[in-house]
């Protein structure tokens, strides 16, 4: 079945080590750790406010106002430093050449985690702009601008003054990232200032609503799904030590999944008075997106052909296979969760927040646990302190994602059952609101239990990696088979 | 690699052009990914300016007060929107339990929207008029002591901090700039607002023995919250009367909904 | 899959030692990529134009098969008759429901008192039930009909009934007259 050469040839040879910049590497990879434990941490609590409303502590701790701290820690300081790092250190390897400019690197670092910091102080003071995933403020979104054309400016160097001719797919999907991004971030944030700390937008009403959900889903797509991608191309083929499956399939994926993307926002206002033709867009585009994003998974899966023993033992490839896995698996559940008939149950319940986290805890978190345990031990040039925690990692997140995803499916169909069921006598069923959210309760609190236990791995990782980059002198002895 | 370098000379059409222009040319790869990314967005985003396939506009609506504005800010600032929706959608149990569903137009003054993607509680799109203003103002000292078995937390210190009026004022003028009509928006026609409605909800407080004044935040919020769906219900009223004798089954129905409203807490 | 290849392209130079393989797309992901576009545009072409569906046509007719299958009596007035024991079964209704308006001992608050002699909107029997089922919108009660079923309402009527006759010491027959029957000074204003 296989044939031609099946070990991956090693284009950057052992001992001749090119001049790669990998100091920002390991600034992004730092920075990366602690926002990753922090994030999931005011996650773990705001779900224990959900069950416990004593948790809620004063104006600044409470679930209105940490509940975007969650997600934009989690996006924007977890998942974009991962991106941040894993592709600083794969595209200069990809492309054969030192970043552009190391200056920029640094300005883009601590530009991003300034925005983060400054995120995490405005956002308990409640100075939001209240459009999810882009609650930050405008000076804050005048500094995302600017730090991401740095970025942008860094990236497009790079490229420019690379030593290979041809992109690699990896390269495709982050150049995706750093174009959407900016698209997004700069036309969904026109606002029209009022004070230092508050601004309205440009937009109004459902114009709003359909702009912010075309940033807001685009955002899922192009911030949590593209530059994973990216990710998985490269760290994937490199862990498995196999070659991709398929090019031609990266090709078209490729580009159906960026030209799909864009048009499925309006999924997100199923039902509401937006016009019935931007309502049936949003859905079938969505219906659309399962073939082009099962491509990447496909292309993933397919290529662990002839490793899967290793899968078995390794803990970096168990994790991508999770990864991927979920990808497929969220990436087919979100399209059904588009049709109008699904959605008119589905929304406004926690089955979305499930399907969020399927995706989030599956798909983004594993992908960068995955390359994170490949990558820091090639980094430092450092054997892993204690492989078995990597393996405990694995499980605790593994069994923390399925009593996550479960206990919100269930609550969810529970109270979009519930919400809308009609009794004999054709009145609600359920008229009282505080009696569904009642029964709920059991559900959240295993949600508790499963989120903890994602963020307890997440905490053995760090000390994990702590351990090893701060290891001896003695564990500092370069074995070969860490050798990037 | 000889042999596969061979297979690619003699490779298909699609792998010249992909590898070497396409993929091989920087710029090219660039410009290419953005046509493919905008196209989806400038479709659907454009047509929302237009009239005819935009959402649905009316004249009758009318902006939110200074009062209100501030209310909505104090919602905002608190993201009472993580839990509570503003969309009544278009189905039966939805029209028994909040009242009639949220059409388009109501939204014309809401800056940023509202509409929410969650429902911890329940939805808010018609709560205006729903309960008295003394219930709001115990409500969000202590959700539990009207509603047991809440989730929600208290919002106490909304009772005693106050409302800036310089404050309220900036925001007047940003939202008057974005095309709100109002009929000022200096400090002291903010003020003025402010103190003749503000005043009449301190005045149903007091006459249930709450004391308070008209710049307190919980004012404000209850001037929001009391306004929210008022005069969206009031106009579909309004059209379901003008239209009467020709109205269709679903009209009378949805009118008895929006009476009944549900009762949810 | 039967037509991999797993020829490689070689190119692994230019990928940082990643090589690709030349497989061909599997047939069922072209398959399944073809199906939702046809789907696609079939929804589309079905929904808006052969159909001519809308998500207001939708309310109108799922309304209309609810009006047929509950007719208007569900709306109708409640056949309400005072009873002791609906007054004593009341109690609980009003303690889970009533209370945080009209007060622990009826005595008022944010919602009017029960046990003083004033009725803002009529103090016959028929006036209470008409209240507790429709609501009073501009005042901020809330329609019950629809959360409490008949049984609970004629309950925590006639509980309220009690509980003022005893306070105020007007007789529960009197409270029961229809509105029209007793003089202008109770009637709603």
């Amino acid at each position: 079945m296989e044939s031609s050469s099946s070990s991956v040839s090693t284009a950057t040879p052992v001992g001749v080590t090119p001049d790669y910049d990998d100091r920002i590497v390991k600034m992004f990879f730092t920075a990366t750790v602690i926002w990753g434990i922090v994030g999931m941490l005011v996650g773990v609590i705001i779900a224990l406010q959900l069950t416990f409303w004593q948790a809620n502590l004063g104006p600044w701790l409470s679930f209105g106002r940490l509940r975007p701290l969650h997600t934009n820690a989690v996006i924007f300081a977890f998942a974009g430093n991962v991106c941040f790092t894993g592709i600083y250190h794969s595209m200069q390897r990809l492309l054969k050449t030192r970043m552009f400019n190391d200056t920029l690197s640094r300005i883009h670092f601590w530009g991003w985690q300034l925005i983060i910091v400054s995120a995490a102080v405005t956002l308990p003071l409640g100075m939001t702009q209240s459009k999810e995933y882009a609650e930050l403020i405008w000076p804050i979104d005048v500094a995302i601008t600017l730090v991401w054309v740095v970025f942008g400016i860094n990236f497009f160097g790079t490229v420019a003054r690379r030593k290979v001719q041809h992109l690699y797919v990896a390269i495709w999907f982050y150049m995706s990232f750093v174009i959407t991004i900016a698209v997004l971030h700069i036309f969904n944030s026109l606002a029209i200032p009022a004070t230092l700390f508050r601004s309205y937008p440009i937009y109004t009403g459902l114009t709003d609503a359909l702009v912010q959900w075309w940033y807001g889903h685009n955002a899922v797509g192009f911030f949590l799904t593209t530059p994973f991608l990216g990710l998985m191309y490269y760290y994937l083929p490199r862990a498995a030590e196999r070659p991709v499956y398929s090019y031609r399939l990266s090709i078209i994926h490729f580009w159906a999944l960026v030209f799909l993307y864009i048009w499925a926002g309006p999924h997100h206002l199923l039902f509401s008075a937006l016009p019935d033709w931007a309502q049936t867009l949003g859905m079938v585009f969505s219906i659309m997106l399962i073939a082009p994003s099962w491509g990447g998974m496909l292309n993933g899966l397919l290529t662990l052909r002839g490793a899967w023993d290793r899968v078995r033992t390794d803990p970096v490839l168990k994790m991508m296979v999770v990864a991927v896995s979920f990808y497929g698996m969220s990436t087919f559940e979100g399209p059904m969760m588009s049709i109008r008939a699904v959605n008119g149950l589905a929304h406004y319940t926690n089955w979305v927040i499930g399907h969020v986290h399927s995706g989030a805890l599956g798909w983004v978190g594993m992908m960068s646990f995955g390359m994170l345990y490949w990558l820091v031990p090639r980094l430092y040039k450092r054997e892993l302190w204690k492989p078995q925690w990597a393996e405990a990692h694995f499980w605790l997140a593994t069994i923390g994602i399925v009593l996550y995803t479960v206990a919100m499916w269930a609550a969810g169909l529970m109270e979009g059952l519930q919400w809308r069921a009609i009794n004999d006598a054709g009145q609600l069923a359920n008229p009282i609101f505080l009696d569904i959210t009642a029964r709920l309760q059991p559900f959240l609190l295993l949600r508790v239990v499963g989120g903890s236990m994602y963020l307890v791995g997440a905490i053995m990782m760090g000390i994990n990696f702590w351990k090893t980059v701060r290891g001896s002198d003695e564990a500092a002895q370069t074995p070969a088979s860490v050798t990037a | 690699m000889t042999e596969n370098n061979q297979h690619e000379e003699q490779g298909s059409a699609y792998g010249r052009f992909h590898r070497r222009v396409l993929e091989g040319k920087a710029v090219v790869f660039a410009v290419a990914t953005t046509v493919a990314i905008s196209i989806g967005g400038l479709a659907e985003i454009i047509p929302m300016f237009s009239a005819s396939l935009g959402p649905e506009r009316s004249e009758a609506v009318t902006p939110y007060t200074p009062l209100e504005v501030a209310g909505r800010d104090l919602y905002i600032r608190e993201g009472c929107y993580t839990c509570h929706s503003q969309m009544v959608r278009p189905m039966r149990a939805e029209l028994l339990r909040y009242g009639e569903w949220s059409r388009a137009w109501e939204y014309t003054y809401d800056r940023p929207f509202l509409l929410g993607s969650r429902r911890l509680g329940p939805d808010l799109q018609r709560v205006g008029g729903k309960y008295p203003d003394a219930w709001h103002y115990d409500h969000m000292e202590d959700p539990r002591a009207l509603s047991p078995g809440s989730i929600m937390p208290a919002y106490d210190w909304m009772l005693t901090d106050r409302v800036e009026v310089a404050d309220v004022t900036a925001s007047i003028r940003a939202l008057s700039t974005a095309g709100h009509p109002y009929d000022g928006d200096s400090e002291e026609w903010v003020r003025a607002e402010m103190e003749r409605q503000g005043g009449e909800i301190v005045a149903n407080l007091q006459s249930a023995g709450r004391e308070t004044t008209w710049d307190t935040e919980i004012v404000a919020m209850i001037a929001y919250l009391q306004r929210l769906g008022v005069e969206g219900r009031q106009i579909l009223q309004q059209q379901a009367t003008a239209s009467a004798p020709e109205a269709e089954a679903s009209s009378t129905e949805s009118a008895a909904a929006a009476q009944a409203g549900g009762g949810d807490r | 899959m039967t037509k991999e290849t797993n020829r490689l392209l070689g190119h692994a130079d230019e990928a940082d030692g990643i090589e690709e393989y030349d497989n061909p797309l599997p047939d069922w992901w072209l398959g399944l990529f073809w199906i939702t576009i046809i789907w696609a545009v079939g929804y589309t072409v079905h929904y808006h134009f052969i159909a001519d569906r809308s998500q207001e046509g939708a309310l109108a007719a799922e309304l209309a098969a609810a009006e047929e299958r509950w007719p208007e009596q569900a709306q109708a007035q409640l056949a309400f008759s005072y009873s002791e024991e609906a007054a004593t079964q009341g109690e609980q209704v009003y303690n889970q429901n009533c209370f945080p308006c009209h007060g622990m001992q009826m005595e008022g608050g944010i919602g009017p008192s029960f046990v003083d002699a004033e009725w803002i909107h009529g103090g016959q029997a028929a006036n209470i039930v008409q209240i507790i089922q429709n609501g009073v919108l501009d005042k901020g009660m809330v329609a019950w009909q629809g959360i409490l079923s008949p049984e609970q309402i004629t309950n925590v009527a006639s509980y309220v009934i009690r509980r003022h006759s005893e306070a105020t010491g007007r007789p529960i027959e009197e409270i029961l007259l229809p509105p029209d029957e007793v003089g202008a000074e109770d009637a709603p204003s």
